[in-house]
């Protein structure tokens, strides 16, 4: 089973996509951690297809897309019994494990170029499209936190997280000093987590 | 209250700077000093919410573009997991074997050890002395157990790294920059993946631990310039050894291991002042 929505014509309201994608990602890990095999096999079902398009943009060697794959379903085997279902959901679970083991893999190999390539040149992606029909209510949150940040602020992050930019290449691009990006980019996640803790009181207080 | 205020305010950033991977050499130490459990707690709530930006960001467009795992992929996936949870089921079951054997001894001995409800001096007496030697030689002998149950233990998920692991690396031991009198034979295997790893050691000198320890560390230039410190260790006994390596940081690819000799409690950076064995991985 897949997580992804398909796009319908007409843009449907994201609270009832979410409450689909709810009953479509009921958690899977408790299950994993105990070593079922059925969800097991729905996890990778599940969560495969992120990961793969995760692992796409953030190795910029193809040869060794695969290699991180699976790496990164060893952490998530590994990692499944810690998961909370009080702290966020399952799908930003496994995308924090994701990030997690690809940057460090990203990290490996820029040190391996480093010594030949300008680290600002490790470009992996290119701008992209956004389909707001496959967020998740964390995600959906994270957004709109996202989008009351100034417009620098909001191209920083942008460039850090999704395009997985280094700060030197963004100072460049931008022309910015380089330690203004990193504020910028520390700040505008503080103020992300500070306002989806002031949405998740003010979705608790709607609901109540 | 503007110091205090200016120091959060700078904690905080070094906490989001965390999450990011963006922390240089000086801002990691600086981090690391004195960081709390809830500072960690921290740190992973602004990776939840850099996953769940990324989630928003990412494209429907570019996730089409990539396609989806192949069914050749799933499939090695999905037999790697069978042989990860084999594994874990092992050991756990490794695990509870041990603990019942501990537990039925000392409640024996509790048992027997009950103390006469009414007391006179020579029965305390007597009693006292029974259980102090009870004590030794229970003592004794679970240390005893403990430590060939820890070798069996080790073995056997040693054996089970060798067999499941993909990425396996194996590298002997040879003798190092301060060599020792006899020569140490064995190998470290080590798998990425599963960061898990063993050194096997034979003839390696017994020590004592309150006066000096083993330490092994991991070299990963792809990491860090710096070794990765795989945990302090004692031998404390002749022949094959098995000791689990607990590396404190993820290991991406080392190249070697290198074993020191150092204070009780290992150190934090070694002087190489005694380095008696080194594996390099061919």
């Amino acid at each position: 089973m897949s997580i992804v929505i398909p796009n319908t014509a007409t843009p449907r309201r994201l609270s009832s996509l979410n409450v689909e994608i709810r009953e479509m990602t009921k958690p899977l890990l408790p299950q994993v951690a105990d070593g079922d095999r059925e969800a097991i096999q729905e996890c990778v079902e599940r969560y495969g297809r992120l990961i793969w398009s995760l692992a796409n943009r953030l190795i910029p060697n193809k040869s060794e897309v695969e290699d991180a794959v699976h790496d990164v379903f060893i952490e998530i085997w590994q990692s499944a019994a810690k998961f909370d279902p009080s702290k966020g959901d399952e799908l930003t679970f496994v995308a924090m494990l994701t990030r997690r083991r690809l940057v460090d893999r990203w990290r490996a190999n820029l040190r391996r170029q480093v010594g030949n390539v300008d680290i600002g040149e490790v470009e992996i992606a290119a701008p992209m499209v956004r389909d707001r029909s496959e967020v998740n209510d964390e995600a959906e949150k994270a957004y709109r936190c996202f989008e009351k940040l100034t417009q620098q602020t909001q191209t920083v992050l942008k460039r850090s997280i999704h395009d997985n930019l280094s700060y030197a290449k963004i100072a460049e691009q931008l022309q910015l000093p380089l330690g203004s990006v990193k504020s910028y980019a520390r700040r505008g996640l503080i103020q992300i987590r500070e306002c989806m803790g002031r949405n998740i009181g003010a979705t608790a207080m709607e609901n109540s | 209250m503007n110091t205090n205020s200016s120091y959060d305010s700078r904690r905080e950033q070094l906490l989001a700077g965390k999450a990011m991977s963006d922390l240089d050499r000086d801002e990691q130490l600086e981090l690391e000093h004195s960081m709390t459990e809830e500072e960690l707690q921290r740190i992973e709530e602004y990776e939840r919410t850099v996953a769940s930006l990324d989630i928003a960001l990412h494209s429907g467009v570019e996730r089409d573009s990539v396609g989806d795992l192949t069914d050749s992929l799933k499939n090695q996936i999905l037999s790697e997991a069978d042989s990860f949870f084999a594994r874990q089921q092992t050991q756990s079951r490794l695990a509870q074997a041990d603990e019942p054997m501990v537990r039925r001894a000392s409640e024996q001995t509790n048992a027997n050890m009950e103390p006469p409800s009414r007391w006179n001096r020579r029965e305390l007496l007597a009693w006292l002395t029974t259980a102090a030697a009870s004590t030794t030689v229970i003592g004794s002998w679970w240390w005893h157990n403990q430590q060939r149950n820890g070798l069996t233990k080790d073995k056997l998920s040693r054996t089970e790294l060798l067999a499941s692991a993909r990425d396996l690396v194996q590298a002997k031991w040879q003798a190092g920059k301060h060599p020792l009198d006899k020569p140490v034979t064995g190998d470290v295997v080590w798998s990425s993946s599963y960061q898990q790893g063993f050194m096997r050691l034979m003839g390696m000198p017994l020590n004592d631990p309150l006066r000096e320890q083993y330490q092994l560390w991991i070299i990963d230039p792809l990491r860090d310039d710096e070794p990765v410190d795989g945990g302090v260790f004692d031998v404390s006994q002749a022949g094959e050894v098995i000791i689990p390596i607990e590396a404190k940081l993820h290991v991406t690819k080392p190249t070697a291991f290198a074993i020191t000799i150092e204070k009780p409690g290992g150190v934090v950076v070694s002087k190489q002042d005694r380095l008696p064995l080194l594996a390099v991985v061919q």
